[in-house]
């Protein structure tokens, strides 16, 4: 009873696997590229966009005089997953650039993809940035139209 | 009393929940939000604010990053802008477009743009343009005003798309930045934007 059980749980979970959109990758070995990978501070106020958006690490280096900033995440779930992020900018006196306003843009993980958020500082007087990622069935579910979460637009 | 109390913690869950809830019901009574935030409408018919804001603040990004501006003799540059022609299905003010992304390169500090030199002879601003010509007549100046160094021109496209119910709109931002001494495009971009759906809906 037990054995078929198992089998069971094994062919469903390889049936639930199978329907995901997992991504495979292949990249060097041994990449040359040496990113400049700052020390952050991360504070997780939804657990479960932590693990669908997880950041991994955070690249900073200039191009010019702006401060150009790549965030990688990743997603530790097997489905895919739309998500929202904005960067606000913070300059040298800790003020936080107001002019161009921030944007919210939209984002799209795949299932156990990497992606690269990337964005570069909008002057020169910018030393600090704050990547804000937010779930996007948590404004769908609540507040826009439909009562249950939904896929893409 | 831990019944008691796990009915009492159970009672409280949906409370704390709601409190992550936004306020307000969409459609119903107006209300103000955020126009470069996630509760704005996401039409199929039309380019909306945040369609005209992203595409800006992508070419901005991949103009700053491709470092364009800085080979300019004199900084901040001085920009031109060229015509934008709309190939799209609607009647729009490519101004959405042009205007946030000088906001933005005006902010960068690497260009300033020219409002009293325009495509045909139009000054953007008329009164500036006579100002400055009744100065330079008045002080005897006879230096031209600084032309563009870089000049913006593009189009926007429509394409449209559909499977049964499901309709597909893309909107895609051509832009190319022309250094005027050589007529040579340094840098240029495209940028699709494409929404999928049955229907409209608010919030993205």
């Amino acid at each position: 009873m037990k054995r078929v059980c198992y089998s069971l749980l094994a062919a469903t979970s390889l049936a639930f696997l199978a329907g995901c959109n997992s991504v495979n990758t292949v990249e060097p070995a041994s990449p040359k590229a040496e990113p400049n990978l700052i020390a952050i501070k991360k504070v997780d106020t939804d657990p479960a966009l932590a693990r669908k958006v997880t950041v991994l690490d955070v690249n900073e280096g200039q191009r010019g005089d702006l401060m150009f900033v790549q965030v990688q995440v990743e997603n530790q779930n097997y489905g895919p997953e739309d998500f929202n992020y904005q960067f606000t900018w913070i300059e040298a006196d800790g003020f936080e650039v107001q002019s161009p306003p921030a944007l919210w843009k939209s984002g799209f993980i795949l299932g156990r993809e990497k992606v690269y958020l990337t964005s570069i500082a909008p002057n020169p007087r910018v030393v600090d940035f704050r990547l804000k990622l937010l779930a996007r069935e948590t404004y769908n579910a609540t507040v826009g139209q439909g009562t249950r979460p939904r896929r893409g637009y | 009393m831990k019944t008691r109390l796990a009915l009492l913690s159970l009672a409280a869950l949906p409370v704390i929940f709601s409190g992550c809830a936004s306020s307000g019901t969409p459609g119903r009574d107006a209300r103000y939000v955020d126009s470069e935030g996630t509760q704005t409408i996401v039409s199929l018919d039309k380019i909306n604010i945040q369609d005209w804001s992203n595409a800006a603040d992508q070419m901005v990004q991949s103009m700053l990053l491709s470092g364009v501006l800085d080979r300019a003799p004199t900084q901040p540059a001085v920009l031109g802008i060229g015509r934008i022609t709309n190939k799209t299905t609607q009647q729009v003010d490519t101004d959405y477009l042009t205007k946030k992304i000088r906001v933005a390169l005006n902010q960068s500090g690497k260009v300033v743009t020219t409002t009293t030199y325009g495509l045909g002879n139009y000054a953007e601003d008329e009164l500036a343009r006579q100002t400055m010509e009744i100065q330079k007549f008045e002080n005897n100046d006879t230096s031209t005003q600084p032309l563009p160094f870089f000049t913006l021109s593009g189009k926007l496209l429509e394409d449209r798309a559909s499977a049964g119910k499901t309709n597909q709109v893309t909107y895609t931002f051509q832009l190319s930045l022309t250094q005027t001494n050589n007529g040579l495009a340094v840098w240029e971009d495209e940028k699709n934007i494409t929404k999928q759906g049955q229907r409209n809906a608010v919030g993205w």
